[in-house]
């Protein structure tokens, strides 16, 4: 499913003036426990405040479809797979700290201008 | 002196009363060892360092469950599912079809060294996995392998531990026959995380390897087993080209009591010398200085075998077959009839080609497809040549229990020195394990040498006790003018 951040959907190779990259965020989490909670919330937080309308965010939940995280390979939870146009990124944790998810994802700190 | 490597008694006991259900490992010799196999539906860990062949005794349980038709889920975080399918394909166990079937799954769950840790994370995920794959597959066994290799990203020995536990207790409930691997570095720390396993699980199996006098040797032990019975000793094990494989030592084998049929050597006075002949799967030595005629003599009651239709296996470690056919021509004994029927047969390996446990899993091997009722270790001093001293008691107290649980009847040669006392004989602390012994030896009578034969021990017989003297002719032993002469004191 894709969450309420996805802003740019059809990704095609469309609007050649705007270069940044779209973020295609799948986050994997475990049904509503404490960490896959607070992993969406943040993820969603975070996608609005640092790169709005570039993010799409698919969800899983591993109790759910416990082959969707065999074959990504993922047996933590929360994690979260950033793929963008060139590069893969994974992070596991509750995404709590943001400024290390801003960096896997190769945004600077100084993107914060609210 | 090396007596104490392996206790020669029956081995002490758990708790006698095995109440719990087990599952089967399938594993040659492991259920022996477990007395029925792994704690059903409970933990085991399988522990040891580097290369010791956890992976292997995992696996292997998981192959051969399947192949039962019990589906189990193998889980690795060290190595590809690829590389464990490769792995397999080596030992022969065709992973695939089994795969195929719906009756085995390979997972790989290794993590990619480059994750970014942000914030809290638990195991959710391979539980969510497991639980999913089990019930997918009606799983009946779950292994899985290297969980340190999980626990290791975790980097808080507190939440290590918490998660462990929220694993263990998720595997109880599962009711799975559940295997957990975890490698173990000699007394480095970083086993110390995991400690706390040995005391959570119900079963901990530890593999070692090391190496004696340059030859490795790989070792089995089991260290506890909750609610049952076990064998407490280590074990040899090899990694053969069909699997893991141990050779258990029986306390049963030990109590065996012993039969009272005799086998007959061949030779009326040597049968009546040891008071009617040898106990069947008893356990003789024929002891004696180079020369003496240990090997004719133990070649002769090998061909009166043959003779009445048994099947003889000779482990020759000291020339090569072919020459001592011919050498035996000479005295008169003829094994190319009992060779030519199949009956006969002789082995030839080099003690130092390869461990104790290969050697002694090769002769258990070839005493099986052999069929073997009578096996004969010329000599038996080639046992010191593949290892220490406590490595060759250990494997003649493993091969000649063997023989007798099998109730196969072992006759072995030693070359003693000529001045050797009699009671010397028995080296190496077997004499408890030796039913019967032969000495021979030269006699000097002024310019004369003369052979003599000595049943210095029989266990249970109403054996001569004179030492007599005899030739070997072209007819063989030959008792005819020989004169008797007191045994040395």
């Amino acid at each position: 499913m894709t969450g309420p951040g996805a802003a740019t959907g059809g990704m095609a190779p469309a609007e050649p003036e705007e270069s940044r990259p779209v973020y295609h965020m799948h986050l994997f989490v475990a049904g509503d426990e404490p960490n896959s909670r607070r992993a969406r919330e943040n993820l969603e937080r975070l996608c609005a405040d640092h790169v709005p309308g570039e993010c799409e965010i698919e969800i899983t939940d591993v109790l759910v479809d416990f082959q969707e995280a065999i074959d990504a390979g993922i047996y933590v939870t929360p994690a979260l797979l950033v793929n963008r146009t060139e590069s893969k990124v994974t992070i596991f944790g509750n995404l709590s700290n943001t400024q290390k998810v801003l960096a896997a994802l190769g945004l600077e700190e100084t993107v914060d201008d609210r | 002196m090396p007596k104490q490597a392996v206790s020669a008694g029956p081995e002490q006991e758990g708790s006698s009363a095995t109440s719990i259900r087990k599952s089967p490992t399938r594993v040659r010799g492991l259920d022996a060892v477990l007395h029925g196999g792994l704690p059903a539906s409970q933990t085991t860990l399988i522990s040891g360092g580097p290369g010791s062949g956890k992976t292997m005794l995992a696996l292997e349980i998981a192959y051969r469950a399947a192949l039962a038709g019990e589906p189990a889920l193998f889980l690795s975080f060290e190595e590809s599912a690829e590389a464990i399918r490769r792995n397999a394909l080596s030992m022969g166990w065709d992973l695939q079809p089994l795969e195929e079937d719906g009756k085995l799954a390979i997972l790989d769950g290794r993590v990619d060294p480059a994750v970014v840790r942000a914030g809290d994370f638990d195991i959710g995920g391979l539980l969510a996995i497991l639980g999913g794959q089990t019930k997918a597959l009606g799983a009946r066994y779950v292994a899985i392998d290297a969980i340190d290799g999980l626990l290791r990203i975790l980097q808080d020995p507190a939440v290590e531990r918490e998660q462990l536990e929220i694993l263990h207790r998720w595997l109880l409930d599962s009711e799975l026959t559940s295997m957990i691997t975890v490698k173990v570095y000699n007394g480095a720390s970083a086993a110390n995380n995991y400690d706390f396993l040995d005391y959570m699980v119900d079963c901990v199996i530890e593999l070692d390897q090391r190496v004696d006098g340059q030859i490795s040797t790989r070792r089995i032990r089991v260290l506890k087993y909750r609610g049952s019975s076990f064998q407490r000793n280590e074990h040899p094990f090899a990694i053969t080209a069909e699997g893991i494989r141990i050779v258990p030592v029986s306390g049963l084998a030990l109590a065996h009591q012993s039969s009272d049929r005799l086998l007959s050597t061949g030779h009326e006075h040597i049968d009546r010398m040891l008071g009617g002949g040898l106990v069947e799967s008893s356990i003789a030595l024929i002891s004696g200085a180079s020369g003496t005629g240990k090997t004719s003599l133990a070649c002769h009651i090998a061909r009166a075998a043959c003779d009445r239709g048994e099947r003889v296996l000779y482990l020759q470690f000291e020339e090569a077959p072919t020459s001592m056919v011919e050498r035996m021509r000479s005295p008169g004994i003829d094994l190319q009839p009992a060779l030519e029927r199949g009956l006969l047969l002789i082995d030839a390996a080099m003690p130092e080609a390869m461990g104790i446990e290969e050697h002694l899993i090769r002769i258990l091997d070839l005493i099986e497809e052999h069929g073997a009722t009578l096996v004969v270790i010329d000599a038996i001093s080639a046992a010191s040549r593949m290892s220490t001293a406590e490595a060759e008691f250990d494997f003649l107290m493993r091969l000649t229990c063997h023989c007798r649980r099998e109730g196969i009847t072992c006759l072995l040669t030693n070359q003693s020195r000529q001045s050797d006392r009699p009671r010397n004989v028995a080296t190496m602390g077997l004499s408890s394990l030796i039913d019967t012994v032969i000495v021979l030896a030269y006699q000097q009578d002024e310019d004369v040498f003369h052979r003599t034969l000595l049943v210095l021990k029989s266990r249970g017989m109403q054996h001569s006790s004179k030492r007599e003297r005899f030739q070997i002719t072209d007819d063989g032993f030959d008792f005819s003018n020989g004169s008797q002469s007191d045994p040395e004191a």
